[in-house]
């Protein structure tokens, strides 16, 4: 049943991206829905999920060099990192993921279109109004998705992202 | 205990070279899966990619029902009009294809290579990289090949097509398309005014500005007059000549003492409009000379 849960959201999250990215706006919804799977539930099923999804998502768009599987897995570690050092009963925190996660998978990308397409103003322009939208799309989305998430696990008694930490302290005694 | 000691360090070493296997070895098998990870992408994800399509033509269809009887009456007139007026110049173009088959048959040239016209929509677009690519919802079922030229008009007044780039891999229903603004966009390239030839993005040590494309190996002792246009060439045989690409805004000066100052070099400003496309037209090569060997 958690099984399908997380294929659910993950599913959704990713052609919400995909849908979105039609539109010329880069989302990343999905590194949201993995960021959330790795604090609520296990970093193991999360790096799984960042490697289809992120394999999934570079080759659909037939990317030269495939970055996104691995800054994905990044976010799912950074997952396990954040759930070690802070409280995830206090949302207002999410917001600091939300705003690095973003970067976590746009630096990469537009490192690698800088060395194919050349350096300009122009390009940095367009990298920096890319970076501002998406990271502040994410403080402000980041906490809502993990709102919703949380009352949607309450509802069918599953691990919550709320409840991660003090399942961590309790497991650790 | 230092046994145990070493024998961490043996696993831990052991799991660092794993490691690194792992990610050779991906990293050198991508560019064979590339092609591959795509077709099975695409084949998998094309239902649901289309079906935001489908559901706007449905609402489309449906909302031309609100229209009332004479604004349905005066549309259709309207289109009835378009349509005679182009059989009319479609009937001229047909006598003078007929002519033009006889000629070549009597001078023993090989005949034109025809074309199969084939309208697609674009499904899918990388953000990041907008103007570089897009996958259209056509693919191999619909006879669209590797190589295979993509026009657009840009706006709904122009009546010539414009090269908007080339199909650089398909799966079942589905094709990539690279574009001309891509660095990867290699193609070659006519200038009408000047008549000279020169080959698109060949040259990675060009400057290159956003939004244009580089033209190089144009043959010096020729007059490069600014905003003529640039064509293709019909040199690539699935590509038909004398489409229009962009016009020529600027030509390149070089002043380095190791330039070898035997061709010349320019930039060329695409007529594409890639920001706001969404419906594409694939000339699909139908070999005639194939045809009849078989």
């Amino acid at each position: 049943m958690y099984l399908l849960f997380c294929a659910g959201y993950i599913g959704i999250l990713f052609f919400m991206q995909l849908l979105v990215g039609n539109a010329g706006l880069y989302l990343p919804f999905c590194a949201f829905g993995i960021f959330y799977l790795s604090v609520a539930d296990s970093w193991r099923k999360a790096i799984f999920v960042a490697l289809v999804a992120g394999t999934a998502i570079d080759s659909l768009y037939s990317r030269n060099v495939i970055i996104t599987p691995f800054a994905l897995c990044a976010i799912a570690l950074y997952g396990q990192f954040w759930i070690r050092h802070y409280n995830s009963k206090h949302l207002v925190e999410s917001i600091i993921p939300g705003i690095l996660i973003p970067n976590a998978l746009l630096i990469p990308l537009w490192l690698h279109r800088f060395y194919s397409t050349g350096f300009s103003l122009y390009q940095i322009k367009s990298a920096l109004s890319m970076f501002i939208f998406t990271c502040a799309f994410g403080a402000a989305f980041l906490p809502l998705l993990i709102v919703t998430l949380d009352s949607i696990a309450d509802l069918l008694r599953m691990s919550k992202y709320s409840d991660a930490k003090k399942q961590l302290l309790e497991s650790r005694r | 205990m230092p046994w145990i000691k070493g024998k961490s360090f043996i696993k831990v070493s052991y799991l660092l070279i794993l490691a690194a296997l792992v990610i050779v070895v991906a990293a050198a098998g991508f560019d064979t899966l590339r092609t591959v990870a795509f077709r099975i992408s695409s084949g998998f994800f094309y239902p649901y990619l289309s079906l935001p399509a489908s559901g706007k033509y449905i609402i489309a269809d449906r909302s031309l029902l609100l229209h009332s009887r004479s604004e349905l009456a005066a549309a259709l007139e309207k289109q009835q009009k378009t349509n005679r007026s182009l059989a009319a110049k479609a009937a001229v173009v047909a006598e003078l294809a007929v002519e033009n088959e006889e000629l070549r048959r009597l001078l023993k040239l090989k005949p034109r290579p025809d074309y199969n016209y084939i309208a697609a929509e674009i499904i899918l677009r990388d953000p990041v990289n907008w103007q570089e690519g897009f996958v259209i919802s056509k693919g191999r079922a619909d006879g669209i090949k590797e190589g295979t030229p993509v026009l657009c008009f840009t706006n709904g007044d122009s009546k010539e097509p414009i090269l908007t780039g080339i199909v650089k891999n398909t799966s079942k229903h589905s094709a990539q398309v690279t574009s001309v603004i891509s660095p990867h966009f290699r193609i070659s390239a006519y200038l009408t005014e000047s008549k000279s030839y020169g080959f698109l993005n060949v040259d990675d040590q060009q400057r290159r500005d956003p939004g244009k494309v580089n033209i190089s190996y144009l043959p010096t002792g020729h007059e490069y007059k600014l905003g003529q246009r640039c064509v293709t060439t019909g040199f690539e045989r699935k590509v038909p000549a004398g489409i229009d690409i962009g016009r020529l805004s600027e030509m390149l000066t070089s002043n380095s003492a190791f330039d070898n100052n035997l061709y010349e070099s320019g930039i060329v400003d695409p007529m594409v409009n890639l920001e706001n496309i969404h419906f594409v037209l694939l000339p699909v090569f139908t070999d005639k000379t194939e045809n009849k060997e078989r």
